[in-house]
């Protein structure tokens, strides 16, 4: 299931809401945890097992290493790789299995079958979860989870179970024993709530549509092929920092408090600013779970790029099981070990705007490496771009009409990706608090209410993540 | 990145969280009203949805609405029961109706122009977008089309091919100028160039019809992809010319307005409910009832060429002949021997019957329904004549025509 949807926001969210608050405050992991099953199983009922497995194993491996990590380190160790090695195979099982079989047949001609089961949904998101869980208590910077439906409400929680944030345990460990819950800190999700839904179903979808109609047709022109990956800029971007903002106002609602995953990548100055205000609980978790353990920076020049380039291979190989992923992270790693070397003192020197283009400039190409899993196609629409490929022109009357039926849209996306109206509102806020609590309640009722209304009649409300 | 600084964002969310938090009396109350009422908007809506008796039609729409799926454990482990309930959901969602007005509304507040693949000209007039050309479908179609006129000419009967335009061939002078005629120009050529290759005379229907909505007839709907009835009688006057027939003058006929609030195909998909609906005339004229239409389907059968039964509901221009039928006779009382015209034909043709009639016993055959030779029909009823009457899109939409090829020897 995804928020975004008629049957959560009617359906299921109604009734966990009178559930959750219904239940007396000791039980409601209990609620929680039983109906994040249920929003897991939606869609695929059989995973709920496999779901419940991987909770299994990893509490009982939490709880072992919890047991020994004073006592024997060594065996302590045992128990946190065997987890991961089980947490990875479950994953590589699942989502990369098909990657491999395919690759080597197209190494060496084999032809093996197929391993015909979908994939888990949020299988990458919450299997991170997991492992976070295990290594932290490993570390000693959280301690094993000894209550079963505890530890299983943090790997199942549902506002973040399918698209992130990850959130690491020893982040909401306090919060699993006890959360404070209030009428304000409700509203305060409420508006978060309606602003991931307004980004997500109003911003990204509107985006997404034009994006995809291009990107569709047959032949297209050069002004068009800008336009349409301009727009799937936006809508990536919308789509999930809405979805982050849903799950984080979903989780305040319940007395959660998540960190927030997204913070205006498209102002950063530089591809290394980018990687720190894009999806920010994903290159965390690589940062302390990865690039760390295998020394950072500590062990030498050389040591250290390699700890990189294993980063990025990695981040780019868990945004999907398809080599393009995996091309889309090498050229980060790339533009990173440029800008550490030379590029960001030149970027310093420059003129703000100068660094800003160039950084939009390079990300806008990054998502033609990430959007077509076919390398052929992401070139063909590279050189449509430039007048070749499916270009039949600059423009023609359609694109024409695409550009300037867009122009309203894209001021509202240009504008809602600047952290200008948040300043606005903060300021605000503290001055006339009254007037802009009242306005703003409106605003997001209104958000909702619309948002409804293209849910109803949707033509076009993808979910992006079902590769991740 | 081992670089990383304390997130700003983080700190940016706790200041937001202290602002809204920190709040007097006041404050607390409008929280309090709030979130009472996101919660009624979720709650009453959740509660309407269930309480509200489920609708199986949607005359707004035109179109059939999901009803509750059955559960059986299968279904639910496979998936599709979930998958139906979204469905479900969407279809019978309280206000369904009005929330997709306020959609369309939405999306031309934002200036774009179009909503649900629609666009909107001027004066209310909704037109299709479409921008690519299916050549491959224009070549099967027209090939087949030529093969089987080809057929008609070998058994001595004459035959004429007319292809009228949509409403984006017709009525594009309401879309803004840079985007007028350039798709419908192309779909044109790569049919003249089909039809050249497959050497298929065609009589083209689109820019005298085009010419006369410039200047202001009423000859396409604004909410409808079809011709008014005064369009296709311009339509007939044009194939009737060519057959060496001479159409009655306008003026001979009694113009009578079957429903003024004609709601088409194109107002159902754009959503836009507050666009006027159009007028649906029935040209009369002394006689018109002594005629018999029979739909050979089922061997029911009407005297005159409407089925008003039609007129009340949604689909008001099926009153024309009683719509899309695979095999229709149209027969003058009387038992005057008039030659017989063979009639294959798609939607546009049936407002064209009452103007075809007075010339020609029709035997009217949709290809896209009847599944039998078309061929065997020409002996079967002893054809005179063959008119192939379509709108453009039946021959880039899908390539039906192929059937025509079905018993040529």
């Amino acid at each position: 299931m995804v928020f975004s949807s008629l049957e959560f926001m009617f359906l299921y969210f109604p009734v966990v809401l009178l559930l959750y608050f219904v239940t007396p405050l000791k039980w409601r992991n209990v609620t929680l945890f039983v109906t994040s099953l249920i929003f897991y199983g939606w869609g695929e009922p059989l995973y709920v097992f496999l779901m419940l497995a991987t909770i299994t194993v990893d509490y009982f491996f939490g709880w072992m290493v919890g047991k020994y990590r004073e006592s024997n380190r060594k065996r302590a160790r045992a128990y946190m790789v065997a987890a991961i090695v089980i947490n990875l195979a479950i994953l590589g099982f699942f989502k990369y299995a098909n990657l491999v079989v395919d690759t080597i047949t197209a190494l060496t001609g084999v032809t093996l079958t197929h391993i015909d089961v979908p994939l888990p949904v949020g299988i990458s998101f919450y299997t991170f979860q997991a492992l976070s869980y295990v290594i932290d208590v490993y570390r000693m910077d959280a301690n094993a989870q000894k209550n079963y439906t505890a530890f299983g409400t943090y790997v199942t929680l549902f506002p973040q179970l399918i698209a992130g944030p990850i959130v690491r345990y020893k982040d909401v460990d306090d919060q699993l024993r006890s959360r404070t819950h209030s009428m304000e800190r409700f509203a305060s999700g409420v508006r978060t709530l309606a602003a991931g839904m307004g980004k997500k179903v109003l911003l990204a979808n509107a985006a997404g549509e034009i994006w995809a109609r291009i990107s569709e047709a047959p032949e297209t022109t050069v002004a068009a092929a800008w336009l349409g990956i301009i727009m799937y800029t936006f809508q990536i971007y919308f789509d999930f920092s809405g979805y982050s903002d849903m799950a984080i106002g979903l989780g305040k609602m319940m007395g959660f408090s998540f960190r927030e995953n997204f913070y205006y990548p498209y102002m950063a100055n530089s591809v290394t600013d980018f990687w720190r205000r894009w999806h920010i609980s994903l290159s965390t978790w690589f940062r302390e779970y990865v690039y760390i353990p295998l020394g950072g920076n500590r062990k030498g020049r050389g040591r250290q790029i390699f700890n990189l380039l294993a980063v990025w291979f990695l981040t780019g190989l868990w945004h999907g099981a398809s080599w393009n992923f995996v091309t889309w992270g090498l050229y980060y790693f790339v533009l990173l070990m440029l800008e550490k070397t030379f590029l960001l003192k030149l970027l310093d020197k420059l003129p703000k705007f100068v660094a800003h283009i160039y950084t939009l400039i390079t990300v806008v190409f990054g998502w033609l490496l990430f959007v077509f899993t076919d390398f052929s196609a992401g070139m063909r629409y590279l050189a449509t771009m430039f007048g070749f490929g499916r270009a039949t022109g600059f423009i023609d009357a359609g694109g024409v009409f695409d550009w300037t039926s867009s122009l309203i849209l894209l001021a509202i996306l240009i504008i809602a990706s600047t952290p200008y109206p948040k300043k606005l509102l903060y300021k605000l806020w503290e001055k006339y608090d009254a007037p802009v609590r009242a306005v703003t309640a409106v605003l997001c009722l209104a958000v909702f209410f619309i948002a409804l209304a293209y849910l109803v009649n949707s033509s076009y409300n993808p979910f992006l993540y079902y590769r991740f | 990145m081992a670089d990383m600084k304390t997130p700003e964002c983080d700190r940016e969310a706790a200041r937001l969280l202290t602002i809204q938090m920190g709040g007097g009396k006041k404050a607390q109350f409008l929280d309090r009203a709030f979130v009472i009422l996101f919660a009624a908007l979720l709650f009453a809506l959740a509660i309407l949805f269930w309480a509200l008796p489920d609708r199986t039609f949607s005359e707004t729409e035109n179109k059939d609405l999901t009803q509750l799926p059955p559960f059986t454990v299968k279904r639910l482990i496979d998936g599709s029961y979930t998958a139906d309930i979204a469905e479900y959901m969407a279809d019978q969602f309280p206000g369904r109706d009005f929330f997709i007005r306020v959609k369309a509304a939405s999306e031309l507040a934002l200036g774009k122009g179009s909503n649900n693949g629609v666009l909107f000209g001027e004066d209310g007039t909704l037109i299709p977008r479409s921008e690519t050309v299916n050549t491959e479908n224009l070549r099967d179609n027209l090939s087949a089309i030529a093969a089987f006129a080809d057929w008609c000419e070998n058994h001595g009967v004459p035959a004429t091919v007319a292809i009228s335009g949509r409403s984006a061939d017709v009525l594009h002078h309401t879309l803004p100028d840079y985007y007028g005629s350039a798709y419908s120009d192309a779909l044109w050529t790569a049919m003249d160039e089909a039809a050249a290759d497959a050497d298929l005379p065609i009589l083209s229907l689109r820019d005298p019809l085009h010419e006369r909505a410039k200047a202001g007839e009423y000859v396409y709907y604004r909410t409808d992809h079809h011709w008014t009835t005064l369009g296709a009688y311009y339509g007939s006057e044009i194939i009737l010319t060519e057959m060496g027939e001479t159409i009655a003058p306008l003026a001979s006929y009694t113009r009578e307005t079957a429903s003024d609030a004609f709601f088409g195909t194109t107002w159902s998909t754009a959503g836009a409910s507050w666009i006027a609906p159009d007028t649906m005339e029935y040209f009369r004229f002394a006689g018109d009832t002594d005629f018999t239409t029979t739909i050979v389907d089922n061997g029911t059968s009407f005297a005159g060429f409407y089925d008003t039964s039609y007129l009340t509901k949604k689909d008001k221009y099926s009153s024309f002949i009683g719509g899309n039928n695979a095999l229709v006779t149209v027969t003058k009382n009387g038992g005057e021997d008039r030659p017989t015209l063979l009639l294959i034909k798609d939607s546009f043709a049936h407002s064209t019957v009452p103007f075809l009639a007075q010339h020609f016993d029709l035997i009217i055959v949709d290809i896209r329904y009847y599944k039998k030779s078309t061929a065997a029909l020409v002996d079967e009823y002893g054809v005179d004549r063959m008119l192939l009457l379509y709108n453009i899109d039946s021959l880039t939409s899908s390539a039906s025509s192929v059937l025509l090829r079905a018993g040529l020897q």
